[in-house]
């Protein structure tokens, strides 16, 4: 019986191990390929073609789903110009240890750029410290590496300012209210830093407008259901005092939505992301006096981290932070960007097709 | 004559050691798969990457393994690491020529305080291991967190060189040798090891024979929270700096790998050689997939299907 099931195992991993190998395409010759334009013509590469990598520490919401999906894409797209041969995409699934012989085994494979999300910047630094040594390109974004010794263990970072998040929020919401009135506030996770730095961002708006009066805030993890719980507790409290919300994220906003229509009161404005759910959420309680904003990082900023990285290839001077403008649905916008027919966990900001997005979340 | 005793005794290894012996069997069928499929995993560089990713793992795992042995079951591994591994970049002075020697000394005596706390606990207070160690694990992770929220600090460079192996001494090759000897000896051939397997077959029979069941827990426990620190300190010359959620993954990690290595959950039975294999094994799974660009989550469900097989033989085994 041990005997079999050692086969069972044997077979599997070796069925798993050759399928996935078979899966793979070599990209063939492409010495004669020339210069080629790439990312609709930004640049053009006449190197190459380069094996290129994603590090990445986690899958665990649909914004991340996406940016890898965004990844993969515009490796598939390079792959037919010839421009990458073969491309990785490595998960830690938040594990440090795990992420840093991620890298390790990336320079086994001699790749020649790294975008890399970080599990945590500072534990991730030295084996990026390696690559660079090897002559890797390694371009770090969304959590950068973090390093304070005054030397540059990255060829760049690019990624949104999360305080700026906060700014539009808060600035927004000020004008909503003709810069009076009783807010409370939906925060993302005790301690995370891309939280406190949305706060930050908001702070500095709010600080200057003393007739915006802060009645009460909670946690609500960034999550539609602990979010909804939050807005409950401070209605309950604070009922129709309540003359605007300032929420950190799309499904706590779709969460406080419910929560107000449940207990009847008039729709307040209130601060959201441009993802889908929080879009189509807006649509249905327009009538009803609801109006937002919804700023979002793109999720193809692993995209733009690749594009550094494959500049810094070509030998283009891209050292330093690139900052990656934040995308705006207002009011005025809005209709453009919702998609009814498409789930709601997609973010709206892609360089995907209806159909990639349709076909990544029906999975 | 002589050679039929030799038979009888190769057989009697054999029947003791199976799962060991099935273990390595896999594991040389995933070299030799792993070799074919992708030429670059038998080069001296990978084969130096699966040693510094498997050390931490595999020391931490000797830890669990001990626990496990007594019928134990250490939840607070991780929390150890994380708590070590700040406490230990905390006291490192980068820029003198042996500031790391109080670092490392007291980074050792706090995991060893660790280890002692959950044995005080479990003996004195008679709780159940897991409960104590879930609950000592929220402490020493909260404390962790509470001195070091936002990760960073420095580490020796010439320490970390030398503990990576790039000082032209191949010193994790040799922790790894010397944690395989002593904890091969303290399990396997002392009289320590002999009580712990006691205490874990049946605590009511060791007790009886006169083994002081509260000294060899809290031993065993120092033991363990001695090792998580040691792995802590190496973990952290890999890092360079400190980060209170580095250990999150050793807990439920040390656990699968003491499991493919034949430990068995309800205790006496295990050991150290089948402890390293269980380690390489579960680092190679990470490590091939990766060459040979398999999507991580494969990496996961194939983790998984390990354990599952491991426990499979197990309980086959008891039958």
């Amino acid at each position: 019986m041990n005997k079999k099931l050692l086969m069972v195992m044997v077979l599997l991993f070796a069925s798993v191990a050759l399928v996935s190998a078979a899966g793979q395409k070599d990209a063939g010759s492409v010495s004669d390929r020339g210069t080629v334009e790439v990312f609709g013509g930004e640049f053009s590469v006449s190197g190459g073609p380069y094996t290129v990598a994603l590090s990445n520490y986690s899958v665990g919401n649909s914004w991340r789903m996406q940016m890898v999906a965004e990844f993969e894409n515009a490796c598939e797209e390079l792959k037919a110009l010839g421009v990458v041969d073969k491309y990785y995409v490595t998960n830690s699934n938040g594990d440090i240890a795990k992420q840093i012989s991620d890298v390790r085994d990336l320079i086994t494979k001699g790749v020649d750029i790294i975008a890399i999300t970080c599990a945590s910047g500072s534990a991730l630094t030295d084996v990026v410290d390696q690559a660079m040594e090897e002559g890797i390109k390694v371009v770090s974004f969304d959590n950068y590496l973090v390093y304070d010794d005054g030397q540059v263990h990255e060829t760049a970072r690019t990624g949104v300012k999360q305080e700026e998040f906060g700014r539009i929020w808060a600035e927004w919401l000020v004008e909503q209210l003709n810069g009076k009135g009783d807010i409370i506030l939906l925060q993302g996770m005790v301690g995370a830093s891309g939280g406190l730095q949305r706060w930050a961002g908001a702070e500095e708006v709010f600080k200057n407008y003393p007739g915006i009066k802060i009645l009460g805030e909670g946690y609500g993890d960034w999550d539609y259901a602990k979010g909804k719980i939050i807005a409950e507790q401070l209605i309950a409290a604070h009922g129709s005092n309540i003359d605007g919300v300032w929420s950190q994220g799309g499904a706590m906003t779709q969460g406080a939505i419910e929560a107000f229509n449940e207990r009847g009161l008039k729709m307040v404005p209130m601060t959201g992301e441009a993802n889908n759910g929080m879009l189509k959420a807006w649509v249905a309680n327009r009538d009803k006096g609801f109006t937002s904003v919804a700023p979002d990082s793109p999720s193809y900023v692993s995209v733009e981290a690749l594009k550094l990285g494959m500049k810094a290839a070509e030998g283009m001077d891209v050292a330093g932070y690139h900052a990656f403008p934040l995308q705006v649905v207002t009011e005025e916008n809005l209709d453009q960007y919702v998609k009814p027919n498409l789930p709601d966990s997609f973010w709206v900001f892609t360089n995907l097709t209806d159909d990639q997005v349709a076909e990544l979340f029906s999975r | 004559m002589n050679q039929r005793i030799k038979r009888v005794n190769i057989q009697q290894m054999m029947q003791r050691n199976t799962h060991v012996m099935y273990m390595y069997l896999f594991l040389l069928v995933m070299v030799i798969v792993s070799g074919v499929l992708d030429p670059d995993f038998l080069s001296v560089r990978n084969i130096n990457n699966l040693i510094l990713s498997s050390l931490p793992i595999f020391i931490v795992s000797c830890a669990q393994m001990i626990i496990l042995l007594m019928g134990d079951i250490d939840l607070s591994l991780g929390s150890i690491i994380g708590l070590v591994n700040v406490v230990f970049v905390m006291l490192m002075r980068p820029d003198q020529p042996f500031g790391y020697v109080t670092a490392l000394l007291v980074a050792l005596a706090v995991g060893t305080l660790c280890g002692f706390v959950n044995g005080f606990l479990i003996t004195k207070l008679r709780l159940p291991s897991v409960i104590v160690t879930i609950a000592t694990s929220n402490v020493f992770g909260g404390l962790a967190l509470f001195a070091c929220p936002v990760p960073g600090g420095k580490v020796h460079n010439l320490f970390s060189r030398f503990v990576m192996g790039r000082q032209g001494f191949p010193f994790p090759i040799v922790l790894m040798v010397i944690t395989l000897v002593t904890i091969y000896l303290l399990t396997s051939r002392s009289t320590f090891g002999m009580k712990v397997r006691a205490v874990g077959g049946n605590q009511f029979a060791a007790y009886t024979t006169g083994i002081s069941i509260a000294r060899i827990k809290l031993t065993a426990y120092c033991l363990a929270g001695f090792l998580a620190s040691l792995s802590a300190i190496f973990l952290t010359s890999q890092m360079r700096c400190s980060d209170a959620t580095v250990g999150n993954s050793f807990t439920v990690n040390s656990l699968t790998v003491a499991v493919v290595g034949g430990t068995a959950l309800s205790g006496s039975v295990g050991g150290v050689s089948g402890v390293i294999g269980g380690s390489f094994i579960i680092m190679i799974i990470n490590n091939i997939l990766n060459l040979i660009n398999v999507s991580s989550f494969y990496q996961y469900v194939i983790q998984g299907l390990v354990l599952i097989f491991a426990l499979a033989i197990s309980s086959k085994r008891k039958k």
